[in-house]
């Protein structure tokens, strides 16, 4: 078994449902998310585009979270999601640094690592993820990627699929299918206030 | 997402922690290698240098706690042995470690100093030797571990962009050496009868090629940089999250030397071992903070 996510970018209209859902379900404090959407602008008016790119923990195979996990408090049963032993955090902030999706966060509240499970909770009771429940254009789904009759597994065989940052080498379990290439849009610098990059045209907010 | 520059994970004090580590480590180091040839002074440099060393890895223990809320958070990084890949578990342990073998060595030589006001010089029996011996050994190789872990640790990292590079890396363990040999010119500077001639000509000569070594090592990591890459971390430097502290840092380096340097006229060693002190201190900082 092998849990994952594919995310179909082709019909993603950027709602924020799964955001909100995520929110709701957690209780996750203002500030920080477990999972949102990106918002991505390309080219120049009148041709200019915004994607929209809905990001989330990637349960990678390689995870640099868990491995930089001084505590061992980062944990990946196998073939299931990624997730944090809160009674073992010590919040030193090392998954944080070490993970290349920015999908950690250290929860105000409760002083520990947080980030998204894959809605385990409620997985464990064959219930879809939060936000794979709320998303009203089916563009998540959720399952296992080596059914080869589970829907996830043929939706991915039969599309191109790829994954957010391949360079990082961490195998992510969160596939997309971005037929125009937005993912490469994100930018590793943060939000941009500007509305206009001289750079590439291309501004990233989420 | 949580956007990973808007809120960098480790902030200054991190930064604080990976200067003093170099300064700790090196100390050992160079502690070890500086010895005065005279008995009694060599000892008492040696109890100089480990209360020092003791009182900094102190210092990083409490930066530490700090940063993670309270002490049993870094007890359990030292006590947990479940992911042996974890760079910053191993950190931990080596300043535990270190802890450790200060304290037993400051015991060997209060022992030891005893023994010499007694006008006892020699250290008798085969298993008093071997501990004099492997205790400061063990010292030594803890030490070069804590030297060695910043880029270790900051290899893994993406808010520490500038240790990717073996440049840094060699950066990493030339400011260490140049932040001991600094501290050990100015215990031999300003503690009385730690110091004879031979030493002190040692220590001035350690100390220069240790900040050749350290400029040839800052080149590197210059040369390393792709040009744009140079001009994104000092904009970055200058006007990024870290830009508060850089520029106290800066300002801070300006003012001390303008009020500073009357004191240390005539006083070349002095002024030679405090700059050499924050100019690896701030190399440290620098390659840390870059991003």
């Amino acid at each position: 078994m092998r849990l994952g996510m594919l995310v179909d970018l082709r019909t993603c209209i950027g709602c924020h449902a799964c955001s909100v859902a995520c929110k709701s379900e957690f209780d996750v404090p203002l500030g920080v998310f477990r999972d949102t959407v990106k918002y991505v602008e390309e080219g120049k008016y009148p041709h200019a585009t915004r994607h929209f790119l809905p990001v989330l923990c990637n349960h990678c195979e390689d995870a640099p979270c868990l491995s930089a996990c001084p505590t061992g408090a980062i944990f990946k049963p196998e073939g299931q999601a990624v997730v944090i032993n809160k009674s073992v955090c010590n919040a030193n902030k090392v998954c944080m640094t070490a993970c290349p999706y920015g999908a950690i966060y250290i929860d105000p509240f409760e002083g520990v690592a947080q980030k998204c499970t894959f809605c385990e909770h409620r997985t464990a009771q064959g219930l879809m993820p939060a936000c794979v429940d709320a998303c009203p254009t089916r563009c998540r789904i959720f399952g296992d990627l080596d059914d080869p009759k589970s829907e996830i597994a043929q939706k991915a065989a039969s599309n191109t699929t790829t994954v957010w940052k391949p360079d990082a080498r961490t195998k992510p379990r969160v596939l997309y299918i971005d037929p125009k290439g937005a993912l490469g849009l994100i930018k590793d610098v943060g939000i941009q206030s500007s509305t206009d990059d001289p750079a590439q045209g291309r501004v990233e907010k989420s | 997402m949580n956007q990973p520059l808007a809120s960098v994970p480790w902030g200054p004090w991190i930064g604080a922690y990976i200067v003093l580590t170099g300064l700790v480590s090196g100390l050992t180091l160079v502690t070890r290698f500086l010895r005065p040839d005279d008995e009694r002074a060599a000892t008492r440099f040696e109890w100089i240098s480990s209360w020092t060393a003791l009182a900094t890895l102190a210092g990083c223990t409490i930066i530490l706690i700090s940063d993670l809320g309270r002490p049993a958070r870094f007890f359990l990084m030292v006590t947990q042995f479940t992911n042996a890949g974890s760079v910053m578990s191993w950190g931990a342990k080596i300043i535990a470690l270190k802890i450790g073998l200060l304290a037993v060595y400051l015991l060997l030589l209060h022992r030891r100093r005893q023994a010499l006001a007694a006008g006892d010089a020699m250290l008798t029996g085969r298993a008093t030797r071997a501990l004099y011996t492997a205790v400061p050994g063990a010292l030594a190789l803890v030490s070069f571990a804590l030297a060695v872990y910043p880029p270790f640790l900051l290899s893994w990292t993406w808010s520490s962009p500038a240790s990717h590079n073996a440049g840094s890396a060699l950066v990493y363990l030339s400011s260490s050496a140049l932040l001991g040999a600094a501290a050990a010119s100015l215990i031999a500077t300003f503690v009385p009868d730690v110091s004879d001639l031979a030493m002190t000509a040692r220590v001035r000569v350690t100390l220069m090629r240790f900040l050749g070594a350290h400029i040839v090592a800052l080149g590197f990591v210059m040369l390393s940089l792709r040009a744009n890459e140079t001009r994104v971390v000092f904009d970055e430097l200058w006007h990024g999250a870290s830009a508060g502290a850089c520029r106290i840092l800066v300002a801070g380096t300006g003012l001390a030397v303008l009020f500073t340097a009357p004191m240390f006229a005539g006083r070349r060693r002095t002024a030679l071992a405090i700059t050499a002190l924050v100019s690896a201190a701030a190399s440290r900082y620098v390659i840390f903070a870059a991003r």
